[in-house]
């Protein structure tokens, strides 16, 4: 079976911007002073065309994580993700409430892992009672943000992985993975559907970010502007 | 001649009344040792937590077969009140499935522990026995009990409260009630394991070696609780193996034991396996191999005189538990027919002891490995140097990852097929701790009862289940899962293996090639090993999980 289990080995570890993908280190990047109200203007304009993915206090697709609080601080226990007795977590969830993954040296960078705090086990703790493991901190820094929007398959983040899934039809099925068994997966397509694809009928998944590069298409102004209007958002 | 018949017919009617009263005579009988010495000889019971005193969890059953297991269906679900993970085997008896209610984390009179009776064959309830567990008396990792025993029409369970209780299995109604321990201040003793019956005596172990405490095994008068020996799993200054404790480790080494051991009548042997040394992470404050700590024990099982062991993993310092199922069979080792001990370790490896008198005859590998490079002449395993959790080590991954690459859910051997069936884990890609450590980097690992998304790649971990023919050490098959499991295995003479894992579903195998036959998603967490009875000629396959009991049978 297991022609269609999903390896990281062949494949690019993908994200889009989300506050549980952002690296730990933060990456060298300049930054001239931004502007976040021309942030704002670039990531709703056509340009930038952020909103086809991700949602801000409401506005924007669903498809990407929900940055209205991407420059909150991060963690602090409840929401987003559920301990293993959770739910399974909306797209929307899964975003704001600082998922708090921890970096990872994926296929892509090839830098060592960084393994977030350990989470010991809770004595005589209910483990479905437990809070996700996320890791309360500091909102990504600039240059956090910078790096993934220039570069989003740099870190991947868990909780946020996009599915590519080849149909045997010729189809092209790409969502974001809430969950994988053995038999299927469950995704957030990006028609904003959920879908249980059985993998009887995948040909090749691959885990990549639906997230284009914006090296090319931003300048350094630009970037910058952007990323300040991110790290504007704490949330309504 | 009408006369003649009429009289016949009556001749036969009370005929047919004796052999009624025959067989509900025989339904009443006492379960005695007898009966659960030689479990085979009524397959469609299942007497004992792993089904034979041999720890096998193998089922001389062959109505569902690798043919027709596709036509399974479900006959019945019992659900449990309870919010806590369902880690028992049931027992089945002569049609009355007896099994257990974790206690749950509320304060409802539904939430205690109880023992439960159900028909076999429609799932209805009998009676509830209920034993009150105090909010404080806990586990390290659940409040979980793996099941009940029975000898005579008696029923044994253990509480989390370190007691072990006697009920009657006719109507549920307590008969005794033993204190194994009144823990110190600051310590628990739970007792999670479903007890063993030797003889006329009821052997338990104390859980908690996470924490402060000296485990011990204990066996207790079936008849009135008493007490008839206890052995400590952590000698004391003095005692054989007390010298494998720096100072004064030794009297909070832990090496509890939670996991039910197994019994071989031809030498009088009872085998059980003990759980890590305390502290588990800190090593230079225990200095030496920490005996009996990551061990199998072989006890006198009439005065738990220790006559053999057999340390897994010396002075461990990565919760290598060997809280698993001692599997006793017989098979040919390098051309020599030997009475052997099998056993796939929370360490990575799998081994083949003698049992008689703990010889090491060989092991390997079933996952990733990387912290011993093999066995020296006597079969204490060589370390790597650096391959240390934490500060400790040299900052590499450790594999298998604290939490192993199995736990205490069951292994199966067939003697059928021949093959050792292992749930387990491959979890390499990161150690020391952390998310991905413990599972997966987006919910925790350990073992719940509501599905939770899995979004891990292949080589963060799976679950898996592996067949391995262990004269050889060669494995013959696995089947993966993309989420780990904390399910055990059963495999039956229909040549099915039955498993599950944390994704809810619960599958069937091809015990010969592992093939998939069949699989249901039972929309729970599937934490225990299943299990195989009949009543009235039908077989039915038994599992929990979630909060659930789910029984399963051909469709008619």
């Amino acid at each position: 079976m297991r022609a269609n289990r999903i390896s990281t080995v062949i494949l690019t570890a993908g994200l889009m911007i989300g506050p549980s993908l952002i690296a730990q280190t933060a990456p060298d990047i300049a930054l001239p002073p931004g502007d976040a109200t021309r942030g704002k203007a670039i990531f709703e304009g056509s340009k930038a065309n952020c909103q086809s993915c991700h949602r801000i206090n409401g506005v924007g697709s669903l498809f990407g994580p929900d940055l209205s609080a991407i420059g909150a601080p991060r963690g602090g226990g409840g929401g987003g993700r559920g301990g293993g007795g959770g739910p399974a977590p909306t797209p929307a969830a899964a975003a704001p409430a600082g998922a708090g993954a921890p970096a990872r040296g994926g296929a892509t960078t090839g830098t060592p892992a960084t393994p977030p705090a350990p989470v010991p086990p809770v004595p005589g703790g209910n483990a479905a009672g437990r809070g996700g493991q996320q890791n309360p901190g500091a909102p990504p820094t600039p240059q956090q943000l910078a790096q993934s929007i220039l570069d989003p398959n740099a870190v991947v983040s868990p909780v946020n992985r996009y599915v590519v899934l080849k149909m045997k039809d010729g189809k092209t099925v790409t969502g974001k993975l809430l969950s994988v068994d053995t038999f299927a997966f469950q995704i957030f397509d990006s028609t904003e559907r959920l879908q249980n694809v059985s993998k009887e009928n995948v040909r090749e998944s691959t885990m990549t970010s639906p997230m284009p590069s914006y090296r090319d298409k931003l300048t350094n102004q630009e970037l910058s502007d952007v990323v300040s209007y991110l790290t504007s958002l704490r949330g309504q | 001649m009408r006369r003649r018949l009429v009289t016949a017919r009556g001749t036969l009617a009370f005929i047919v009344g004796l052999m009624g009263i025959a067989v509900l005579s025989i339904q009443a009988q006492q379960v005695t040792f007898d009966r659960l010495l030689h479990a085979e000889r009524e397959p469609h019971n299942w007497l004992t937590y792993s089904g034979n005193l041999l720890g096998q969890r193998y089922s001389p059953l062959n109505q569902i077969t690798a043919s027709n297991v596709k036509n399974l269906e479900l006959q019945w679900i019992w659900q449990a009140p309870s919010l806590e993970k369902f880690e028992t085997t049931s027992l089945v008896v002569d049609g009355i499935v007896y099994t257990i209610q974790a206690p749950t984390n509320t304060n409802t009179a539904d939430g205690n522990t109880q023992i439960v009776a159900l028909d076999a064959v429609t799932g209805r309830p009998f009676w509830r026995f209920t034993y009150p567990i105090p909010m404080t008396a806990r586990a390290c990792c659940g409040r979980v009990n793996r099941g009940v025993a029975i000898l005579g029409d008696t029923l044994f369970m253990g509480t989390l409260n370190s007691h072990l209780i006697a009920v009657n299995a006719k109507n549920g109604t307590l008969l005794w009630d033993t204190t194994v321990i009144v823990p110190p201040t600051n310590a628990t003793y739970p007792v999670t394991v479903a007890p063993l019956v030797v003889k006329d005596k009821v052997i338990i172990g104390t859980a908690g070696g996470d924490g402060a405490i000296r485990a011990f095994l204990a066996a207790y008068d079936a008849k009135t609780g008493k007490e008839v020996w206890r052995f400590y799993t952590v000698p004391g200054p003095g005692e054989p193996g007390g010298d494998s404790w720096s100072g004064e480790s030794w009297r909070t080494g832990g090496a509890g034991i939670w996991t039910t051991g197994s019994y071989d009548p031809e030498t009088n042997l009872t085998f059980w396996g003990t759980g890590n040394p305390n502290p588990t992470g800190n090593g230079p404050s225990r200095l030496g191999d920490n005996l009996y700590s990551d061990s199998v024990v072989a006890l006198d099982a009439d005065t738990g005189k220790l006559k053999w062991h057999y340390q897994f993993t010396p002075h461990d310092e990565m919760d290598y538990d060997s809280t698993q199922v001692p599997v006793l069979a017989d098979l040919e080792i390098k051309g020599r027919m030997r009475k052997v001990m099998l056993w796939a370790n929370r360490n990575g490896l799998m081994y083949v002891l003698d049992r008689t008198n703990g010889e090491f005859l060989q092991g390997k590998p079933f996952v990733n490995v990387n912290w011993t490079n093999g066995f020296d002449p006597k079969g204490r395993p060589i370390r790597v140097p650096g391959k240390l959790p934490g500060a400790q080590g040299d900052g590499t991954p450790i594999m298998p990852t604290i939490l192993g690459a199995t736990n205490w859910y069951s292994p199966s051997f067939s003697p059928k097929t021949g093959l050792f069936y292992i749930p387990a884990w491959e979890n390499s890609k990161s150690g020391g701790g952390g998310g991905g450590a413990r599972g997966g980097f987006n919910t925790t690992p350990m073992a719940g009862t509501a599905l939770a998304p899995n979004t891990k790649t292949e080589e963060e971990g799976f679950g898996v289940v592996r067949a391995f023919d262990m004269r050889t050490l060669e494995k013959k098959w696995e089947f993966k899962m993309n989420d780990i499991t904390w399910a055990g295995v059963l495999s039956t003479a229909g040549d099915v293996v039955f498993s599950g894992g944390r994704e809810g579903y619960f599958f069937a195998l091809d015990a010969r090639d592992g093939k998939l036959l069949w699989k249901l998603a039972v929309g729970g967490q599937v934490n225990s090993g299943p299990m195989s009875y009949s009543v009235g000629g039908k077989q039915y396959i038994a599992v929990a999980a979630g909060t659930s009991l789910f029984s399963f049978a051909l469709r008619q």
